[in-house]
């Protein structure tokens, strides 16, 4: 009981301060850094600690918040399937990337056992784990709303980060929630009729669709969030299910998403190697995604800079969080979770700065075009 | 504008979701067994297959007009302990985080449909149905007692105040309802009538005396039987002392609601849950009657703002799932394997406890003059036992060592059966009294 009322409490403050009037004028600002900032703020290593049993009390809640998020983005992937087209739009980034990675791995491999003291690397030896950790890490850090591609890369990194003594990442861990995803999906097919709409009983049975698969997937040690995508998916492939189309279905993604990322925060150690590795990496993303709007690249309007481009994708901490919860974690899913962490509220806070010196004009136009 | 979990059911969906739960199972055993990847039980798990299971036996339940409930309690008990042990003791255990949630929003939505306009309308009904229960019920119950004592074994060596003193206790829990379901099936019915207003009265108010009347009879169990414990009454000061703490927080917490509601109207389902837990929180640390706070929150939001269909939405909007929880757990911890021990003096004690509420509504509804409607079906609503019942079972078990397992046992059983049949008489009863408002109108 304490434990939930420590994390409303700490929910509720992030509600308050989220919905402060100046912020949610703003575009490009996520709102995530904000319950993430107090997570580290109250996490068990942080300034004023709660206690790591109350954290973990919660963490059967936690992992269905993070089932049911990616359930969300799960039910909007046959909308984004990727053709041709996408891909040549996308491939400016990819070379972007590419920069990024081999930024992140100079930093992790090279300076992170002399600088940094990072004892899971060996200095200035690119091992598949070191080469697959700053795969995942700049792969999630770098990704954003249009590019599901890089979400793919966190996935493949996985099979190479882990190395004994952790547990091997496996392809039954990738097969088994996909699969579950699919048979809860088929189940709730035949419980909901194709034309119902998002009513009590058909959201009832969507909520227990998604504790039972996640229980499921966690009974089997894989990662509830590859289960939720794939649940989703499964929901809306083909004809999309009625279900699916229903805007109601979406008003518990912004709830969740705050709880997901004040629980991610709750879960990060601070040190400076990752307060410095964080910013750092934060600075070069924005750095690069401007060389490629500046060389021309890449093209596009003010409006999708501030929505799609600069923030980072909303897939991502919840994949790096639901890591570190399975069997796999370890100082490395901390340490990664704890960059990225960094990463997203720097990247929120330059691209807040951003805004507020290009968002006059933008607004000035929006104005002018509802008038 | 609010929802109702009543959906239209017929042949062919309750068809496909046994379908789909042959599916799942299939899934389980595919996955287990051929491929040998072992699946670790957990909390997630139980609860996943008891809102499953509790969804598909609650719409095959309503194919045969039956509640929902009754659907949500068998599942429980086939997933339980008792049948299948899918879902093991532990797991259920660790799903009551769920049911504090749920009681909180079962007595909010109950005080918030408790108008004034509602207790003036039944105000001679509910004074009357009020004493008689506690005192038909309760006399009737510990006579019984009295009589039977040479075929109930642990009574056999008492003296007759001792026996008195255990009757009274039983009693006392007999006299107790059950306000979960009576909130559960209005709420699944949608009906709003004079039987309707009634039983969420008595259930309410019934709530509040049982504790008193719980606390008089347990001093005095507990002196006659260790004749080294004096009578002590202070209990009861301390009783009235909390009641009245109780309404003053419920009052307070009332008024809050309504601010929040009125001035800041944010994410509600959030606030629901947060003060539902955050209160709970408070009156078991403060020791408040958690069942009154909330009671006296939502009536002080319905009787003084009119922000009351907001909480009443909002709250039915959550509890679709936390119901489902609630009554499927309550299902997996009832204990079939006692039943089958003292079935005989179980059914005993069941048939007489219906009896003696039965007998109770009558001579309240002459008294009072009720509609016609009240007469013929105002017991029904009160043959559901649950939580409450259960929870004082406890604290016999707890504070009269020398009979309380014994008689926790019977009290579960009996509790057993009054939670299987009562639903399905109440909805029985509500449709009939709504058969008959109709052919008198």
């Amino acid at each position: 009981m304490n434990a939930i009322l420590i994390l409303l409490g700490m929910f509720s403050l992030t509600l308050f301060v989220s919905n402060l009037g100046f912020l949610t004028k703003v575009h490009a600002f996520s709102f995530l850094s904000i319950p993430i900032a107090l997570g580290i703020f109250f996490a068990p290593d942080g300034l004023i600690p709660i206690l790591p049993s109350t954290r973990e009390d919660l963490s059967w809640a936690l992992k269905v918040a993070l089932a049911w998020t990616t359930f969300l983005a799960g039910t909007q992937l046959s909308e984004k399937s990727p053709h041709w087209g996408h891909f040549f739009k996308l491939l400016p980034i990819f070379l972007g990337y590419l920069l990024f990675y081999l930024i992140s791995l100079l930093l992790i491999s090279y300076f992170g056992h002399d600088l940094f003291r990072l004892e899971f690397i060996q200095p200035g030896v690119y091992t598949p784990s070191a080469l697959a950790l700053a795969l995942l890490l700049s792969a999630a850090l770098f990704s954003s709303q249009e590019n599901p591609f890089l979400l793919s890369m966190v996935f493949v990194s996985l099979f190479f980060i882990f190395a004994a003594p952790l547990p091997v990442f496996d392809i039954y861990d990738l097969g088994f929630p996909f699969a579950i995803g699919i048979i809860m999906g088929t189940v709730c097919r035949l419980i909901i009729s194709p034309n119902a709409k998002l009513d009590t009983p058909a959201r009832l049975t969507l909520v227990g669709l998604a504790i039972l698969g996640t229980g499921w997937t966690v009974g089997l040690g894989s990662l509830e969030v590859l289960f939720g995508l794939s649940f989703g998916w499964a929901l809306s492939f083909i004809h999309k299910y009625g279900i699916c189309k229903d805007p109601n279905l979406k008003s518990s993604d912004i709830p969740i998403r705050f709880i997901v990322a004040l629980f991610a925060g709750l879960y990060i150690k601070m040190t400076l190697t990752i307060l410095i590795l964080g910013i750092v990496l934060a600075l070069c993303r924005l750095f690069i995604k401007f060389l490629l709007l500046n060389s021309g690249l890449r093209r596009a309007e003010d409006i999708e800079i501030l929505t799609s481009l600069l923030p980072i994708s909303k897939l991502a901490l919840p994949i790096l969080l639901s890591l570190h919860l399975s069997p796999f974690a370890g100082d490395v899913t901390r340490f990664i979770l704890g960059i990225f962490c960094i990463g997203y509220i720097t990247n929120d806070a330059l691209t807040l700065l951003v805004e507020l010196y290009t968002g006059r004009v933008l607004m000035e136009t929006e104005n002018l075009i509802h008038e | 504008m609010s929802e109702s979990l009543e959906e239209k059911v017929d042949l062919k969906l309750v068809g496909k979701s046994i379908l789909a739960i042959l599916i799942l199972l299939l899934s389980f055993w595919l996955l287990e067994e051929p491929i040998g990847k072992e699946i670790q039980r957990n909390s997630l798990l139980a609860l996943g297959l008891l809102v499953l299971g509790g969804i598909v036996a609650g719409r095959i339940c309503q194919l045969f007009g039956l509640p929902s409930l009754t659907g949500y309690l068998g599942a429980g008990m086939i997933f339980g302990p008792s049948a299948f042990n899918i879902v093991d003791s532990n797991q259920v255990d660790q799903l009551r985080l769920v049911n504090s949630l749920a009681l909180a929003m079962i007595a909010l939505q109950a005080g918030c449909e408790f108008t004034k306009e509602m207790l003036q309308k039944n105000f001679k009904s509910l004074i009357h149905a009020t004493w008689t229960h506690v005192v038909v019920v309760g006399i009737g119950m510990t006579v019984l007692f009295v009589f039977m004592k040479p075929w109930i074994d642990f009574l056999v060596d008492m003296t007759f105040f001792q026996v008195a003193a255990v009757g009274a206790l039983f009693a006392a829990v007999a006299v107790s309802k059950s306000p979960a379901t009576v909130v559960a099936i209005l709420g699944e019915t949608r009906i709003k009538n004079p039987l309707a207003d009634h039983s969420l009265g008595i259930v309410v108010i019934l709530d509040v005396v049982v504790l008193v009347l719980f606390a008089v009879v347990l001093a005095f169990a507990k002196s006659s039987l260790s004749p080294d414990t004096p009578i002590s009454l202070s209990s009861l000061g301390h009783l009235f002392s909390e009641i009245i703490a109780s309404i003053a927080a419920g009052t307070f917490f009332g008024l809050f609601m309504i601010f929040y509601l009125r001035f800041i109207d944010r994410e509600r389902m959030l606030f629901v849950v947060a003060i539902s837990y955050g209160l709970t929180a408070l009156c078991s640390y403060l020791q408040y009657d958690t069942l009154l706070v909330f009671v006296v929150a939502g009536f002080v939001v319905t009787n003084f703002s009119n922000q009351a269909e907001k909480m009443i939405y909002t709250i039915e909007s959550l509890s679709s799932v936390v119901m489902i929880v609630f009554f499927a757990t309550a299902g997996a911890s009832l204990n079939l394997l006692d039943l089958t021990k003292v079935w005989q003096l179980v059914l005993i004690l069941t048939v007489a406890r219906t009896l003696t509420t039965w007998l109770a509504e009558d001579v309240a509804h002459r008294i009072a003059n009720s509609p016609k409607m009240l007469k013929k079906y105002g017991v029904t609503p009160f043959i559901s036992q649950a939580g409450l019942s259960i929870g004082l079972s406890m604290i016999i078990y707890e504070r009269v060592p020398e009979v309380g397992p014994k008689i926790a046992t019977l009290v579960i059983s009996v509790v057993t059966i009054n939670q299987i049949f009562g639903p399905i008489l109440f909805k029985w009863g509500l449709n009939q009294s709504v058969k008959l408002e109709k052919s008198l109108t």
